[in-house]
């Protein structure tokens, strides 16, 4: 590679080098602001209190890491510009002192010439000898000259390639970057207990600025792995207190701290929010993109293209709003509880799961499954319904928490769309495998606690294939609700492993649940008739359920299978506590 | 069997968009506004804790939730406090009764602290419905009111 002593700009490399020292003053500001909030909230106690503490604490030392290194790049980048400029100064003297010296080579040139030519005329004079000696003379100083101005100029290409390596040397330094460039390359050669313990010591930037591939190989460690060196992090810790280096973990990894089984639900919750969060915040500005993309399509193709991108984004703003919502959705509750995001998948659909009640401490823990057309666009009205089960057993003394699980995509509502998925298997199937991976990583860090499943219509079609094929999840109570139907190849309830297997099947306005059984293909058995090992819940009589949402509120007329103050609530209640 | 399949095929999607043309309809009545209704809800709340000796807190912010063409509030308000959960519960059936609410209660013994956890709900047409789960330690009364125009969307879900 040649260098070129007159290429590049150092005005604009010192014009990037004072935009680093007005991120410094940024930075500066920003730590600066926080330390006051810090200081405002000296009458602050509590558990919240030692969280943002210990937030807040981390906060100061990670911006004087970076304003170091940005120190680090300034002084690079000021002695590159530096060096360039002196480079540029002698180059353009030197292709100055060339120019000079080639046009004075040629006229001497020329001169020695016709010089040459009269001296050796037969009239020459001594003069005109003397004159071609000297013009000779001339001549020869000149390519010396121009000898030793190419020999300067080779150095000083050479002076600009060691001022270019000088600086991508200095950029690259661990004090500029902060890790080593080959950091990932070693990461990848460790040891499972190496590898974690190198990525809890590095600091949130750091570890954020990670190849992939360090998220990819936590996110795949076995649960039990997780835990224990979780836990040798500073304790299981809880959302007030833990440690830095837990802290730091959540702040730059949160897809992955979010999702990473073996990892406490407090932890993972805060993981999620965090994504959600940013995600939310992508989505709603994909809305107004397209918005604005809609208004400005012109011509039928265009804004039929225009249209679905919009119905699209408006779509995936919906799920992602509604599941933030579920963090703050006022629910009917006797005491109030934490709520966790235990879950979150920023795909197509997104999809996740979000606790009422603390999975890390609750006794006994539901996972309700929703069927048919759910998504995250539902979150708060699942909780909600959730919440019902939860107050009822608030108010006879149990220690419960109950999830509502969105972390499969449910065929669509075959009204609203004409899509007939919900007769097949085929969603079940795969959400069988993610429910399977959601209920496992619970009991790999709750093998004290009574689980229990809640599904309510294909979600009990999806849950039946979970269950029988993981035998050792020791589930103590399977609830059905409206049954879209149990595959043929669960045949009974002892086939699905729960301790106990309960079944609710109402007269329904549409007979929804009915058809989805009555038209499944292959065909679905009824857990409320005729199906082995199964407790009937009554859902007749004066106060009969008639709908088939879970849902329907008081004054409606209608009574869903968990409305409060129907007997299907306390008798579901009654079979999903400890 | 192929054209049968497609036959049911038809049948079954022509239900289920019949279902679903019947779950939007029923907006004909005129509707309350939502300051109507919270009103509505807000009277019988207050009939009802006037029934029962009990602490009761102030009257909460309610929830709003979708219903069928509108939106309807909901007033959930729990208290812990030791009680005859029996003749609290028969109290709530004679207010709710009195008021027109056709009422339908139910007990379940859950054993243990829980004890006997009495429950019922109540409605009437177009009016704010009702429902309560009572127990020896707790009582658990929740208000909704009458559908009323607007949306769920307006209060910031």
């Amino acid at each position: 590679m040649t260098a070129d002593p007159l290429a590049g700009d150092p005005a604009a490399v010192t014009k990037l080098s004072r935009a680093l020292a007005d991120r410094q003053d940024d930075l500066r500001t920003g730590a600066t602001t926080v330390a006051r909030a810090a200081d405002d909230a000296a009458d602050w106690e509590g558990a919240s209190k030692d969280r943002f503490s210990a937030t807040v604490g981390t906060i100061a030392p990670a911006a004087q890491r970076i304003i170091g290194r940005l120190d680090a790049a300034i002084d690079v980048l000021g002695t590159y510009a530096d060096e360039v400029r002196q480079i540029q100064d002698e180059a353009e003297r030197i292709r100055a002192s060339q120019l000079t010296t080639a046009m004075d080579s040629a006229l001497t040139a020329l001169s020695l010439s016709t010089a040459k030519l009269a001296a050796a005329a037969k009239d020459a004079t001594d003069a005109d000898a003397r004159q071609a000696r000297r013009l000779q003379s001339d001549a020869d100083d000149l390519a010396a000259t121009a000898s030793r101005l190419d020999a300067e100029w080779d150095a000083l290409v050479r002076r600009r390639a060691t001022a270019e390596r000088a600086a991508s040397a200095g950029l690259s330094d661990t004090e500029v970057l902060g890790v080593a460039p080959s950091y990932s390359g070693t990461l990848g050669r460790m040891s499972d207990a190496d590898f974690l313990a190198a990525v809890a010591a590095m600091p949130p930037e750091v570890l954020a600025a990670q190849d992939p591939s360090v998220a990819d190989r936590l996110a795949g460690m076995p649960a039990e792995t997780v835990q224990a060196w979780w836990d040798g992090l500073g304790g299981r810790g809880t959302a007030g207190e833990h440690s830095a280096a837990q802290d730091a973990l959540i702040t730059a990894l949160p897809a992955v701290i979010g999702n990473l089984n073996g990892v406490p639900y407090w932890a993972r919750d805060q993981a999620n929010r965090l994504s959600a969060q940013r995600a939310y915040a992508q989505a709603s500005g994909a809305l107004r993109d397209a918005q604005d993309k809609y208004g400005k399509a012109v011509g039928r193709a265009a804004q039929a293209a225009a249209q679905r991108e919009l119905i699209s984004a408006q779509e995936r703003y919906d799920q992602l709003k509604n599941f933030s919502a579920g963090a703050r959705t006022q629910l009917d509750l006797v005491d109030q509880v934490p709520r966790q995001m235990i879950t979150f998948h920023d795909g197509a659909p997104p999809l996740g799961a979000f606790s009422v009640g603390d999975l890390d401490t609750a006794d006994g823990v539901s996972f309700l499954v929703p069927g048919m057309g759910s998504s995250l666009a539902d979150t708060t009205q699942y909780m909600r319904a959730g919440a019902n089960v939860l107050a009822t057993q608030q108010q006879v003394g149990a220690d419960t928490a109950i999830v509502s699980w969105i972390g499969y995509e449910a065929p669509p509502n075959a009204a609203s769309t004409g899509n007939l998925g919900v007769l097949g298997e085929t969603y079940a199937d795969r959400g069988a495998s993610k429910l399977a991976s959601d209920l496992v990583a619970f009991r790999a860090v709750r093998p004290d606690a009574q689980l229990n499943v809640i599904a309510h219509s294909y979600g009990s079609t999806t849950t039946a294939l979970t269950l029988a094929r993981n035998p050792d999840l020791g589930v103590h109570s399977f609830v059905t609700l409206g049954s879209a139907g149990i595959p043929s190849s669960v045949p009974d309830a002892a086939a699905t492993h729960a301790d106990h297997m309960y079944a609710a099947q109402a007269a329904e306005k549409g007979d929804i649940a009915y058809i989805g059984r009555k038209y499944s293909f292959p065909h679905r058995l009824d857990p409320a008739d005729g199906f082995d090992g199964v407790t009937r819940i009554d859902t007749t009589g004066t106060h009969r359920v008639n709908i088939h949402g879970l849902t329907a509120g008081q004054g409606s007329g209608d009574r869903g299978y968990l409305d409060i103050g129907t007997p299907t609530l306390s008798d579901v209640a009654e079979v999903t506590q400890p | 069997m192929r054209v049968q399949w497609k036959t049911e095929i038809v049948i079954v999607v022509g239900a289920l968009v019949a279902l679903g043309v019947t779950a939007c309809a029923g907006g004909g009545q005129s509707m309350p506004t939502p300051k109507e209704a919270k009103a509505a809800a807000v009277e019988l709340l207050l009939k009802t804790e006037a029934a029962v000796d009990v602490p009761w807190p102030e009257t909460p912010e309610p929830s709003a939730e979708k219903c069928p063409g509108g939106v309807r509030f909901g007033y959930f308000v729990p208290v812990k406090t030791e009680t005859d959960a029996r003749s609290v519960a028969q109290t709530f059936q004679r207010l709710w009764k009195s008021e027109g609410l056709t009422v339908e209660p139910s007990q379940k013994d859950f054993g243990g602290e829980g004890g006997i956890l009495y429950s019922a709900t109540a409605d009437a047409d177009g009016a704010a419905g009702a429902a309560y789960q009572v127990n020896a330690t707790s009582v658990v009364v929740r208000i909704t009111s009458p559908c009323a125009s607007g949306s769920v969307d307006d209060y910031d879900e």
